[in-house]
């Protein structure tokens, strides 16, 4: 999994949707996969009682088990039914975006995601670090900021600062991220009497905890652990790879590919037959103008 | 040590201390709120390799601008709104006693 990448990427999302996106959705969306399943990876305790997966690689991301939550319908199924329930067009969207950016980037460790589940359960991964929740959240901490994935979370903070650091300022949020989700920010503003300054620090929070959490847990493996700083691909060499997959890299290859084709027309027909019904029925502000087939009104020739 | 140069030593390190004093009042009345922010970093970072699990979570870390930007100062601010100043303390205590 990615550490840190799920809250920086964010901005640079915002940066290329602009007000056609809630900046709140897309940071929910890309919190969502792991928003229920982390606890159970790790394990955690209730008084005496335990709650934990048996085998936390293949809940996290196999079926059965939670893996679902990493795959591209997920985002869609939720996406549809904020759409459905509260016709904003921004949150939904947001939420698909930052979910989809979520899979997309976790596909990096030898996990991988079932991007195409249902219609296919086979994880796909670069294999770039290793995945080590098994060992425990300080241990998988250590193992990911000794390995490519800590190169990978300080590349994506580099990304914000050079590249989106536009959608830092005040000015910025007050003239892009505010009327893209004009009532939900207004609704902070007046439920907790909070300022300006107050909400741009809200905003701005992801990428501090973004950046902070790359140094700290950095800090943390180098000085308090005895983990050695592997960055080549696949490392860090001491933690044992745990594949999903069992099959042959050709069946699985084959799997995908009928995977991506079905999940293709799942989603057309879905779209035809509901989405764009529930997204004609829902809204926008009055700043976003939306062209193609995301437009307000269907063309009429 | 030569008396003259320990005078000396020592009007150079209260000089450096002025001459900080005075940059860091400058930095904060002109940013103030980068000031801020790079308190809450300052503090953050050392606090979440100490604290793990209570600092370096998704509720708390996103939301510690929020505290250290805004609701820390303006709790201080009220504060210091609410209770008199010190001059003001002394006015009242020479008014009582006179």
């Amino acid at each position: 999994m990615s550490w840190a990448t799920h809250e920086l990427e964010n901005y640079f999302i915002q940066k290329h949707s602009k007000v056609k996106a809630s900046f709140l959705a897309i940071a929910l969306g890309a919190f969502a996969p792991d928003l229920i399943t982390k606890g159970f990876v790790y394990g955690f305790h209730i008084g005496d009682w335990g709650f934990g997966a048996e085998n936390p690689i293949k809940f996290h991301r196999g079926w059965p088990g939670a893996g679902f939550t990493h795959s591209l319908l997920f985002g869609v199924v939720i996406a549809a039914l904020i759409l459905r329930f509260t016709g904003s067009r921004g949150w939904a969207l947001g939420f698909l975006i930052g979910d989809w950016a979520h899979v997309v980037t976790d596909i990096n460790d030898t996990a991988g995601t079932m991007l195409f589940f249902p219609f296919s359960t086979v994880q796909i991964t670069t294999g770039m670090w290793k995945h080590a929740a098994y060992t425990g959240r300080y241990n998988d901490a250590a193992a990911y900021y000794s390995s490519p994935g800590g190169l990978w979370d300080t590349f994506w903070l580099g990304i914000v600062l050079v590249f989106a650091r536009g959608t830092l300022t005040k000015r910025y949020f007050r003239e892009v991220v505010v009327p893209a989700d004009p009532r939900v920010w207004a609704w902070i503003h007046r439920r907790f009497n909070l300022p300006e300054r107050a909400l741009v620090a809200i905003y701005r929070g992801w990428l501090f905890y973004g950046g902070c959490r790359i140094v700290a847990w950095t800090l943390f493996a180098r000085f308090r652990t005895d983990y050695s700083w592997d960055p080549s691909w696949g490392g860090p060499w001491y933690i044992e790879r745990v594949d999903i997959y069992a099959g042959t890299f050709w069946e699985g290859v084959w799997s995908v590919t009928i995977g991506a084709v079905l999940t293709a027309i799942a989603l057309v027909v879905c779209w035809k037959l509901l989405l764009r019904r529930w997204w004609q029925r829902g809204s926008d502000p009055p700043i976003v103008e939306r062209h193609g087939f995301l437009a307000a009104e269907p063309a009429r020739t | 040590m030569d008396p003259a140069a320990h005078r000396s030593s020592r009007r150079r390190t209260w000089s450096w201390l002025r001459r900080t004093w005075s940059w860091l009042r400058r930095m904060w009345e002109e940013h103030e709120e980068g000031v801020l922010y790079t308190i809450a970093v300052v503090v953050y970072i050392p606090a979440g390799v100490f604290l793990k699990t209570v600092v370096l979570n998704w509720i708390f870390g996103i939301l510690f601008p929020l505290i250290v930007v805004y609701l820390i100062p303006t709790w201080i601010r009220r504060l210091r709104a609410s209770e008199p100043s010190g001059r003001e303390r002394g006015r009242r205590a020479s008014g009582a006693s006179s």
